[in-house]
């Protein structure tokens, strides 16, 4: 699902994203991209809200990706730390695309090298 | 040296019209005309702070220095946040009213009737460490009744005039002056300066402070090597402040905070628990909330600077910061009864919110 959010967003563009969010927090494992490039201005209201979604979708099993984050909101997500919470993505597109899974036995593979042979 | 200063604080330029006339007039060459309003987020950067002390009156106490007795200062604009005793025992006026040229003219007029023998213009507009002796030494040697500085081959708004030729003309001093222009000699100055044409400018103007590069010296002591602290500053035990620094009189760092990067925080701020603040320049009486990431910029109450990305924010929650208020001695002595420990939360705990359960726990405190 892909949520795009709008020029402001304080509490009440947040209860609008709660609310539209809701379908796929029904869902097993959501998967969720939060569109920020039209954003200007962002309160803490609304980064609560960004907060308090991906707590509940990490319950889930699901995830919250960031994407085509505008240089505003770049700057108040940095000043809150938020950029250290939550994965950011170029692109929408990006964003969307990372969800696909990589093959476990890949994922091993790279997680455990082989030792070099004596 | 009987000379007379007009230091010309850069708000908007002055109009044409300024002058009800609306005559076009030759203009003397200008680096930053067509680039820059040299305001910082509202204020005139000739009005913002410096380590301690504005760049107007740094520039005032340089004049001063150098043996120049009658220094007026004429903005061209209003000069939110700054008063009349930035620039103590000068003249001062305001452009505003009557308007600038009128002003002007009316102190090149009483300077003229005090026997000044040399008029020194000065725009701030750009920060020049002149050697004034130099460029009045420069000036009697030439002919020319009009000396410019430059630096390289840019034209800085400083110009040196003699008070015979404007004397003896016809119409406004600032018609006399012109009519001097084509006249004019350069003067090359190799010293220290920064156009002061945008944020980026002013913070290195800070960082050059910091670092010794140029003339201006923090107002404070100096605690620890390339650290210095105003009068009344208050720093907690726990927070870690890296050099070179800056923190202005009256200013607290709260618990667990780090400054780092050739970071001033001037006077009357306060940063909060668990802040932040590298590569910044926080001007006066700015808060910064609790937990918060601050780099790059520079904050004037509630607007930031980023420099990186090259954007003014205006942020409208005063819970990451805003301008200090005078709930903030309450705030600080509860804190200094309860301890840092107590206060600090996750990142977007507010600073209400923080002391609202701070007095709450102490309620109780003194319950059991």
């Amino acid at each position: 699902m892909v949520i795009k959010l709008p020029e402001h967003v304080s509490a009440k563009e947040a209860r609008t994203f709660m609310r539209a969010l809701q379908p796929e927090l029904r869902r097993d494992r959501p998967r969720v991209v939060v569109d920020m490039s039209a954003v200007k201005d962002i309160d803490t209201t609304a980064l609560d809200m960004l907060l308090e979604c991906m707590s509940i979708i990490a319950r889930r099993d699901g995830a919250v990706k960031l994407a085509g984050i505008s240089p505003e909101a770049a700057t108040v997500l940095e000043l809150t730390r938020m950029n250290q919470i939550f994965e950011m993505f170029p692109t929408v597109s990006e964003a969307a695309s990372s969800f696909s899974v990589a093959p476990v036995d890949k994922l091993s593979d790279e997680a455990s090298p082989q030792p070099a042979v004596a | 040296m009987n000379i007379g200063v007009i230091v010309t604080i850069a708000g908007h330029r002055p109009s044409e019209s300024d002058d009800g006339k609306g005559a076009p007039r030759k203009r003397i060459e200008n680096a930053n005309a067509k680039t820059t309003s040299q305001l910082l987020m509202g204020s005139p950067m000739g009005s913002c702070d410096v380590l301690g002390q504005s760049i107007i009156d740094r520039v005032v106490a340089r004049l001063r220095g150098s043996g120049a007795q009658r220094i007026s200062i004429i903005s061209e604009g209003p000069l939110p946040g700054c008063t009349a005793t930035s620039a103590s025992s000068s003249l001062y006026r305001t452009g505003s009213t009557p308007g600038f040229w009128p002003a002007w003219d009316s102190v090149v007029s009483e300077y003229l009737n005090h026997g000044v023998e040399t008029l020194l213009l000065l725009r701030l507009g750009p920060y020049v460490e002149l050697d004034l002796l130099d460029l009045l030494r420069f000036h009697r040697d030439i002919t020319s009744p009009l000396t410019q500085v430059y630096h390289r081959h840019t034209a800085l708004d400083v110009v040196l005039v003699d008070a015979a030729p404007l004397r003896e003309g016809m119409g406004s001093f600032r018609t006399r002056l012109s009519t001097l222009i084509p006249q004019r000699q350069r003067y090359s100055f190799a010293g220290y300066t920064n156009l002061l044409a945008g944020p980026a400018d002013f913070r290195r103007l800070v960082q050059d402070a910091l670092s010794g590069q140029c003339g201006i010296r923090p107002v404070g002591r100096e605690v620890r090597p390339g650290i210095w602290y105003g009068e009344g500053t208050r720093v907690d035990r726990s927070a870690t402040l890296l050099a070179p620094a800056f923190i202005g009189a009256e200013t607290c760092i709260e618990a667990s905070s780090t400054i780092s990067g050739a970071s001033a925080v001037e006077r009357q701020c306060e940063v909060d628990c668990g802040t932040t603040v590298d590569d910044c320049c926080v001007l006066p009486g700015t808060y910064l909330g609790m937990g918060l990431n601050v780099q790059h910029a520079v904050v004037k109450g509630s607007k930031l600077f980023h420099l990186n990305r090259d954007i003014e924010l205006e942020i409208s929650d005063s819970r990451l910061i805003g301008t200090t208020s005078p709930s903030h001695p309450l705030s600080r002595r509860a804190r200094s009864v309860l301890g840092p420990g107590r206060m600090f939360g996750s990142s977007l705990v507010t600073r209400s919110s923080q002391l609202a359960s701070l007095l709450t726990t102490r309620r109780f405190g003194r319950s059991d």
